[in-house]
């Protein structure tokens, strides 16, 4: 393959997938298709261990350990928040052995599985962007993180936004974090009889942060209104004898009667389909299109994309009906997206699988565990419900942590890697001179991999 | 070099050259339990700066002040008519006095290249050129001791220390590793790397990686340790010597605990990174010296935790290449070809220097910048393996070091 044609292909792999794998030769003449290929290969299904929410949620909550468990577990967060520049024990977190962090290590083992054998990886880090633009946190709901994803977010990552909205905001483990599974409507039944009343934050992070963004201009009236539209969407308490606890439903009981005006839309149809006309309709607002678009290019390209890109993707957005499949195939096919300069730094997630498929290696589940949760991005625990931050100067300063890492992973790459070799299949003619020669310069053979690992190109894409 | 003593290329006569000390007497200790660690260390040591020919005419105006001397600030230690031994190695002083370090010099392996990879897979693998990576000398003696000895009923597995088996004890003979726990962290000399890398491809992680080891501080001080603050130096070296006491430490102490036991492994390999000085070497008082401090350390804690097995133990200290003759432009030196190794053990006949000098004028350097070799390390472990270890010394050259003809066994290294 010609040079520019390799450049090319591996700027590509990277920037939209997880990086080259060692052991595939990315044999193409149009980078672009290749690329996008990915977005037809059909995925497995998943493995037979993995459990439905319902039943994750189930089992979970039949071993009362789990809730012991849990008090040890914020104990050990605070603990851990304190150390400065420690380094943390490889040792698993409190939670190990209880069926909720069983659950959690099948989904995340998986979860690895496919980021790891995929030949492109551009289904999988569409899965991670969506996961986080519509994070839960597992510290909240451990049993249900990993089916979250797997339901709510993955099926939908080449279909519409909306449906994948619906998805989401329906999840036991969305209610679950966001609190609406006691939101009882002012004037519902419960509301009166029992003097309960609404929560606004599952409808505040559905506006600001799902759907229309921050900007776009929504009131407070409009929150209060759309979080009336979602009262009584709950989630059957899972200590309830039935075959469904755990499991969405929505609760008329709850639900505040009468119609709402979102937007300036009045909505008044029955039960659920006036909250899911609420969500179609916010899927479909102008505001909408612009704050996905921005975000999808800032995920993808560079902190400041575009503009010219950004307006392109907004227009699709509108015009296909939030159609990702569309909206992915506009990225990729996009020139703006393919700047050689490559600013965006990877978050360490991403490295880290970077690292594994470039050198071969599995280095196992509860190491990329505990290194994503030393490189301050845990699997499934984002900060907030804005998820992890998106920006390159976030992740600028866990570079240094990451060289710890890299000497491990170089640890654990069998004997028969050349760094040289596997420099070319990773970084190619990306790899700049000086790059080159310090990985070739190094003392053994180990510290060349930890060096590659290390390179600058290695951490941009 | 003194005018009583020959050069002659080695091969004609082993042994004869050797005449410094009293004749060895060659004995086969039947109740011997004999131990056998090899430390490796990677990067390729500057023999002239560990151990010094202070009785070359040639010596003190190849490295001036930079290089080892009897007189000045770090004076080192006088061994013989000849050497002197770096003045961060007290415990090694001792060790020669006792007769328990046998330090042979302007020694290499076959390898006449530059890289590090091909020199360590040379001196582990046993093979004469590089390449051929399947197993590790000290694995194949393991399988080619006499069975029924006691050595082979004893030694049934080769230690090694640390996550990764080195190549030397790779091959069929089975490995027991122990390493430590937790996550370890970097090594100064990998972040330094890094950081330069850096500085060329992306300033702004250069930045960001200099914030965590402090180095924007010593950038600001300079390079040279010598335009440092003497408060400033302390620091920085004794953050430095904290780092590699404690990784020296931790893998040679963990390695007597196991060794010493009745039942633990007889022989084994650990690797101690770091030796690579091509800038700011520090023979003195920098670097190399603060490493030589923490190797010297280790190895006298190694000795105590040896105990009662101290008296059986061999330990070969061994690295892949040595360095130039002449300082660079940064104060280091680059790669080079001839260098030493140590003898250290209970079980050596040690308190004397092996070296068949070979002159330090520029008719004399390899390739006019380098010390020349006069012995092959192979023909070292030849001996230890022999008499030590009791291997047949057929087997030594028929599978343990093949196509080593040029190299042949030393004797008299055992007691």
């Amino acid at each position: 393959m010609d040079s520019h044609l390799e450049e090319e292909t591996l700027l590509g792999l990277h920037r939209f997938g997880l990086g080259p794998r060692s052991d595939l030769q990315y044999e193409n003449s149009d980078p672009k298709e290749l690329i996008l290929g990915d977005l037809q290969r059909l995925q497995g299904p998943p493995a037979p261990a993995l459990k439905d929410s319902g039943v994750a949620s189930r089992e979970a909550f039949a071993n009362r350990q789990d809730r012991r468990a849990e008090q040890k577990r914020q104990r050990e967060l605070r603990l851990s928040g304190l150390k400065q520049d420690g380094i943390p024990p490889i040792a698993s977190t409190a939670m190990a052995g209880t069926p909720a962090a069983l659950i959690l290590q099948d989904e995340a083992d998986w979860r690895y599985d496919l980021a790891l054998a995929a030949p492109v990886g551009l289904q999988e880090r569409l899965v991670w962007f969506w996961s986080n633009h519509f994070c839960v946190n597992s510290l909240k709901t451990p049993a249900l993180a990993g089916a979250f994803e797997r339901e709510a977010i993955r099926p939908f990552v080449a279909g519409r936004f909306g449906d994948m909205l619906s998805a989401v905001i329906k999840h036991p483990a969305m209610i679950a974090y966001l609190d609406n599974q006691r939101s009882a409507g002012p004037n519902s039944e419960t509301g009166l009889s029992r003097n309960r009343g609404l929560n606004e934050n599952l409808a505040r992070e559905i506006l600001e942060l799902h759907t229309l963004g921050v900007e776009a201009g929504y009131t407070q009236a409009d929150v209060t209104a759309l979080a009336k539209i979602i009262s009584g969407w709950t989630v059957i308490p899972v200590q309830e004898t039935t075959p469904l606890a755990g499991e969405f439903s929505f609760d008329r009981r709850l639900h505040e009667p009468g119609s709402q005006t979102l937007l300036g839309m009045k909505f008044d149809q029955e039960g659920l389909d006036k909250g899911e006309a609420a969500l179609q309709a916010l899927a479909r607002s102008p505001s909408t299109a612009s704050h996905i678009a921005r975000k999808f290019a800032r995920h993808f390209v560079s902190d400041e994309s575009a503009p010219a890109l950004v307006d392109r993707l907004a227009a699709n957005f509108r015009d296909r009906d939030g159609d990702l499949n569309e909206l992915t195939k506009v990225l990729v096919s996009s020139p703006e997206a393919w700047l050689s300069r490559r600013d965006k730094i990877r978050r360490p997630g991403e490295w880290l699988m970077a690292c594994c498929r470039g050198l071969g290696i599995n280095p196992g589940t509860r190491f990329l565990l505990d290194s994503q949760k030393f490189l301050g991005e845990p699997l499934w625990q984002p900060p907030g419900p804005n998820g992890f931050s998106d920006d390159s100067t976030s992740w600028l300063e866990g570079i240094g942590q990451r060289l710890d890492v890299a000497v491990r992973l170089s640890q654990m790459a069998p004997v028969s890697i050349d760094a040289d070799a596997a420099m070319n299949a990773i970084l190619g003619p990306l790899a700049r001179p000086e790059t080159r020669q310090a990985v070739e310069r190094a003392e053994s053979r180990m510290q060349s991999l930890t060096i590659l690992l290390m390179a600058a190109e290695l951490h941009r894409r | 070099m003194p005018s009583n003593l020959t050069r002659r290329r080695f091969g004609l006569v082993a042994g004869s050259l050797f005449a410094w000390g009293s004749q060895p007497r060659l004995s086969r200790a039947t109740t011997r339990d004999p131990r056998f660690l090899v430390v490796l260390l990677r990067g390729g040591v500057d023999g002239l700066g560990v151990v010094a020919p202070i009785g070359d005419p040639d010596w003190a105006s190849l490295r001036g002040d930079r290089g080892l001397s009897l007189d000045g600030s770090h004076p080192a230690m006088r061994l013989d008519p000849m050497f002197a031994i770096n003045s961060a190695m007290p415990h090694f002083a001792r060790f020669f006095s006792d007769r328990q370090l046998l330090i042979a010099h302007a020694l290499a392996t076959p390898y006449r290249e530059r890289s590090h990879f091909d020199a360590q897979d040379v001196l582990e693998s046993g093979m004469p050129t590089a390449g051929v990576r399947d197993s590790g000398w000290l694995n194949r003696a393991l399988t080619a001791l006499a069975p029924g000895d006691q050595v082979a009923t004893l030694s049934r597995e080769l230690l090694t220390i640390g996550p990764v088996p080195p190549l030397i004890v790779r091959g069929a003979a089975p490995i027991i590793s122990w390493a430590p726990t937790r996550l370890p962290a970097a090594s100064d000399d990998t972040l330094m790397r890094v950081l330069g890398m850096y500085q060329h491809t992306d300033p702004v992680l250069a930045r960001t990686v200099a914030r965590r080891a402090d180095l924007i501080q010593i950038a600001k001080t300079g390079v040279s340790p010598a335009d440092q603050t003497a408060a400033a130096a302390t620091g920085e070296n004794s953050r430095l010597g904290q780092h590699f006491r404690n990784q020296f430490q931790e893998a040679l102490t963990n390695a007597a605990r196991f060794m010493s036991q009745p039942s633990g492994p007889r022989i084994g390999a650990i690797t101690l990174d770091g030796w690579d000085t091509h800038a700011d070497e520090g023979a003195l008082s920098g670097r190399l010296s603060i490493m030589l401090d923490a190797l010297d350390g280790a190895m006298a804690g190694f000795a105590k935790g040896m105990q009662n097995a101290w008296s059986d133990t061999v330990v070969a200290i061994v690295t892949e290449f040595g360095r130039t003759v002449r300082i660079n432009g940064t104060h280091g030196t680059d790669h080079g070809l001839a260098t030493v190794a140590f003898l250290l053990g209970g079980a050596v006949n040690g308190g004397r220097m092996m070296a068949d000098w070979p002159g330090l004028r520029p008719a004399d350097l390899h390739e006019g910048r380098e010390l020349r070799s006069t012995l092959d390390l192979r023909s070292l472990m030849k001996g230890v393996l022999a008499e030590h270890l009791h291997i047949d010394p057929a087997r030594i050259d028929q599978t343990v070091f093949p196509q080593s003809g040029e190299a042949p066994m030393i004797r008299g290294l055992v007691r």
